[in-house]
């Protein structure tokens, strides 16, 4: 299906460098990242009581693009706001990081926020906490101040920082990486402090990771109470309308190619499909390295053969996809819990009167409020059980 | 394959726009900018540096100022280092000279905030001088401290606390407390870590609801009417200054005193009686009238009160308005005036001096010129106008006593001194001269040779005294070595340090060589 290039005639005399920037940068506002992002805004906009929004997504999907999307949006937002009060900040944005030993370390990530909240690097490895015990007198009646920077200090300093900068919403990415601690302390310790962060500082948290944050949903029930959770998918192929948008975007990313002569990707939609798993993160990914490849060898066209060189392995594929499966499970049941919860507070059957079950016992209300009630003493016996008067043969 | 449902989607720009960058330092809001209960610089900064979780030195790094050239840097670096070393210079930090010009302006960079030039005294710094306006420690209220803390407000030292004028808090009608009630002493305005509310010293809480019980003094009933005048004014000044529309001028009250002295028509042959009324001195009055010296605080306060005006009408109020409601006043002042009947001095007499300086002449002990002055109620130059012959008599009487006094004296003193030399232990001229009613210098000048000898063996014995108590360490040293080594540990700084009675000494050079020195022999050092 041929069409008009998507973009200016010039990029094709560009250097080479130019042209595979170009694709680089190229973001396209497929239907699924639109809809995760309008649901984001009136979020972001007025949280209410909800401080923490949990965005959760298979990997390469664009949990990223739509954080970005989210920050220049608030940044456009704030502007007049952040012209008269020069202390703000529209967003923060941190990644939480595993450290080399596989752990998340709380104390480097405390760091990177107060970093991410603009606070002079000189300041970090100097932190007081003049909240709790950051002063006091020894017996000489000298002032001490702690030299030793604890991770209760850095909390105690973003607090403050929190407070002071008031960012509007305080991004998490990579959020699951929360979740890598050691045995013998609390999966939600680290989530719950972020909670009760964003409580006392009334800052919206936004975490953004794969669908090992469910994992919080499951355990953490003041976690999940009090917040937001914002889905992702990819696109799936088990459905005609998945399948539509998909070779859509396939026909997006062809008139996107920066080559002399259009790529035909559209004919190839299931294999692309294949081996990206209907995330269009990874085929981005994909495609701009087969463009490299092209590039390089100076072709005109972005073939089948540079896109095979360039693709995932099958092997790769499995264990992606198999994660997949199970956070697409864990995220169905989240979705069908609504209906679940329907039925047990007996919302899906139609009511009924509360009398009606009263009169179907042959009881009073007040009575069978009674029901219940034990009348008599244990031992006791009950008149209907022994005869009384005289008995016939005995007259 | 049927691709008609295909869409195009819109292509996103993830780029940030242009926004403009935020303060490095958070733009707390001062409090009170505009009422007399205005904060102070150094209570902004102390505040500043808790909301950062930093101590105040931390704040104030120079490494903080990226933005500015070196010259301001270093400048800057300069006043920091030299005003946190020495807490009690900082006053110049609420002030109105170049410290805090500089330093209000560094802090507005750093907060992209308009206001902080406010919180010092800086709108007013050509209307008086920088002498007496500040108190060189903190001085607070304990019941708004504790009212504060109470209402779960923000602590701060309001910039009228700082001011020396001011000695009550206009609220509770109490005087400012100076010294901590903990510990007795007075708290640097700011230092390298501070607490706001708390003792910079012990760290108690300074409310009213601390342990002990602050030392309250009722405000004396006549006093309370000049206390509240000079608060009040103060506060006017400090609550104006964001709104004025131009400063004051240097000659602005030269401009008042003189339009008024013309407009009441007093020469300035009346000055005298004028000064009077006002209760300053009259040279005081001539130097602001020709515009040589701007009044201290206290001076200006005294004006202001006598023309029944507050200060900031005084300086900021059209001339002209000013000098008309002034009129009032000069009633005041004709009463002044009338009521002048203040005895005018009389001449001496010339009989009176005379006989007082022939008793002096026949005293026992002659007595000084200034002595008989004062017995005569008058000045020297009087005793030397009027009886020019005895007063020279009297003086030349009394050297010649002093002399013969004095000779028997140094006799006593040789003697003394030369006792001092077989002494033993040698004590040294500090010790000597604490006994005798003779300061130093004049000894030396005296006996230049006793001196320096007494000096000398005291030099030598504290030499020796040295000595011994660092071959003592050493020895000391040795033992603790041989142990460790003995030990099969190797005996390092750290180690030996543990087993002396005064560890203090391993920072000395001579220890340091000696360990060195005793572990190149054991095979320690290469």
């Amino acid at each position: 299906m041929s069409t008009d290039r998507l973009f200016t005639p010039e990029l094709l005399t560009a250097p080479l460098q130019a042209r595979l920037n170009y694709f680089d940068n190229y973001t396209m506002g497929h239907p699924y990242l639109n809809e995760a992002f309008e649901t984001l805004k009136p979020i972001i906009r007025h949280c209410g009581e909800s401080k923490i929004i949990f965005i959760f997504s298979p990997t390469g999907v664009g949990k990223t693009k739509l954080r970005l999307l989210a920050e220049k949006w608030i940044v456009q937002e704030l502007w007049k706001e952040m012209e008269v009060d020069r202390g703000r900040i529209p967003f923060a944005s941190v990644e939480a990081v595993v450290q080399k030993s596989g752990l998340f370390n709380a104390k480097d990530h405390l760091k990177r926020c107060l970093y991410a909240l603009h606070e002079p690097k000189e300041f970090i490895n100097h932190k007081i906490n003049y909240g709790v015990q950051g002063i006091y007198s020894d017996n000489e009646g000298k002032i001490v101040i702690k030299q030793k920077i604890l991770e209760t200090d850095l909390g105690w300093a973003l607090e403050q920082s929190l407070k002071h900068r008031r960012p509007q919403t305080f991004f998490i990415d990579e959020a699951h990486h929360l979740l890598a601690i050691a045995s013998g302390r609390k999966l939600t310790d680290v989530p719950e402090a972020i909670k009760s962060l964003a409580n006392r500082t009334e800052v919206l948290h936004g975490l953004i990771g794969t669908y090992e944050l469910l994992t919080l949903h499951d355990i953490g029930e003041q976690l999940s109470r009090r917040s937001v959770y914002i889905h992702l998918p990819r696109y799936n192929a088990e459905f005609i309308e998945d399948r539509e948008i998909w070779q859509s975007v396939i026909w997006n990313f062809q008139c996107q190619i920066p080559t002399v002569e259009e790529p035909d990707f559209l004919s190839n939609w299931n294999y692309l499909y294949e081996r990206s798993l209907g995330c269009v993160g990874i085929l981005k990914n994909w495609l701009n390295n087969a463009l490299a490849d092209a590039l390089a060898e100076e072709a005109n066209i972005v073939t089948i053969s540079h896109l095979e060189r360039r693709a995932l392995s099958v092997g790769q594929c499995r264990n992606i996809f198999k994660a997949i499966k199970e956070g697409e499970k864990r995220a169905a049941e989240i979705e069908g819990e609504v209906e679940k919860l329907r039925i047990e507070l007996g919302l899906v059957s139609q009511p009924i009167l509360k009398q009606k079950t009263a009169k179907a016992l042959g009881l009073s209300p007040e009575q069978s409020s009674e029901l219940k009630k034990r009348k008599k003493a244990v031992g006791q016996r009950k008149p209907q059980r022994d005869s009384v008067g005289i008995k016939t043969h005995e007259l | 394959m049927n691709y008609k449902k295909l869409n195009i989607y819109e292509s996103l720009e993830l780029h940030q726009p242009k926004s403009s960058q935020c303060s490095r330092l958070y733009s707390l809001e001062p409090i009170g900018i505009g009422t007399a209960e205005c904060e102070s610089l150094t209570s902004y900064i102390i505040r500043l540096s808790q909301a950062h979780c930093v101590t105040v030195n931390k704040l104030l790094h120079p490494n903080i100022l990226k933005d500015f050239d070196r010259k301001d840097l270093s400048d800057y670096s300069q006043i920091i280092y030299r005003l946190l070393r020495s807490p009690h210079n900082s006053k110049s930090f609420n002030g109105l000279g170049l410290t805090s010009t500089k330093l209000s302006q560094q802090l507005e960079a750093l907060t992209l905030r308009n206001d902080l030039s406010f919180l010092t005294m800086l709108s007013w710094s050509e209307i008086t001088t920088y002498h007496q306006l500040f108190r060189d420690h903190q001085a607070w209220c304990p019941v708004c401290y504790e009212e504060w803390q109470t209402n779960k407000k923000p602590l701060y030292i309001p910039l009228l606390w700082f001011l020396d004028p001011v000695k009550i808090c206009l609220h509770h009608y109490q005087y400012l407390l100076e010294e901590c009630p903990h510990c007795r002493q007075t708290l640097p305005i700011i230092g390298k870590q501070m607490q706001l509310g708390y003792c910079s010293h012990c760290g108690n809480w300074l409310g009213s609801s601390s342990s002990i019980q602050t030392y309250h003094q009722t405000i004396y009933k006549d006093n309370i009417k000049w206390q509240e005048y000079v608060t009040i004014s103060m506060g006017e000044l400090i609550a104006a200054a964001p709104h004025l529309s131009s400063l004051p001028t240097r000659d602005r009250t030269a401009q008042v005193l003189n339009t008024y002295l013309n407009a009441n028509n007093i020469t300035k042959g009346e000055i005298a009686t004028f000064t009077r009324f006002i209760g300053v001195r009259s040279e005081n009055i001539l130097i602001y009238l020709y515009n040589k010296r701007i009044p201290r605080i206290d001076k200006l306060l005294q004006i202001t009160s006598a023309f029944q005006t507050s200060p900031l009408k005084f300086f900021t109020e059209d001339i002209n308005t000013l000098i008309g409601k002034l009129k009032v006043s000069s009633q005041l002042f004709v009463k002044g005036k009338e009521q002048d009947d203040k005895p005018k001095p009389t001449k001496l007499d010339k009989i009176k001096i005379r006989q007082v300086l022939t008793q002096a002449l026949l005293e026992e002990v002659p007595p000084s010129i200034t002595e008989v002055a004062k017995r005569l109620k008058c000045s020297r130059h009087s005793i030397k106008y009027y009886c020019p012959e005895l007063y020279q008599a009297l003086k030349l009487h009394r050297r010649t006593e002093r002399l013969k006094n004095f000779n028997q004296y140094s006799l006593e003193i040789r003697n003394f001194l030369e006792a001092a030399l077989i002494v033993n232990p040698p004590p040294s001229m500090q010790s000597l001269t604490k006994s005798l009613p003779i300061k130093s210098a004049k000894l030396y000048k005296l006996f230049p040779e006793l001196c320096y000898q007494i000096s000398k063996r005291h030099k030598e014995y504290r030499n020796a005294c040295t000595l011994e108590k660092r071959n003592q360490v050493i020895h000391e040293m040795n033992e603790a070595i041989s142990k460790l080594h003995n030990q099969g540990k190797e005996p390092t700084l750290a180690q030996v340090r543990k087993l002396l009675t005064k560890p203090g000494y391993t920072r000395e050079q001579f220890f340091q060589d000696a360990l060195f020195k005793t572990r190149q022999e054991l095979g320690y050092e290469n």
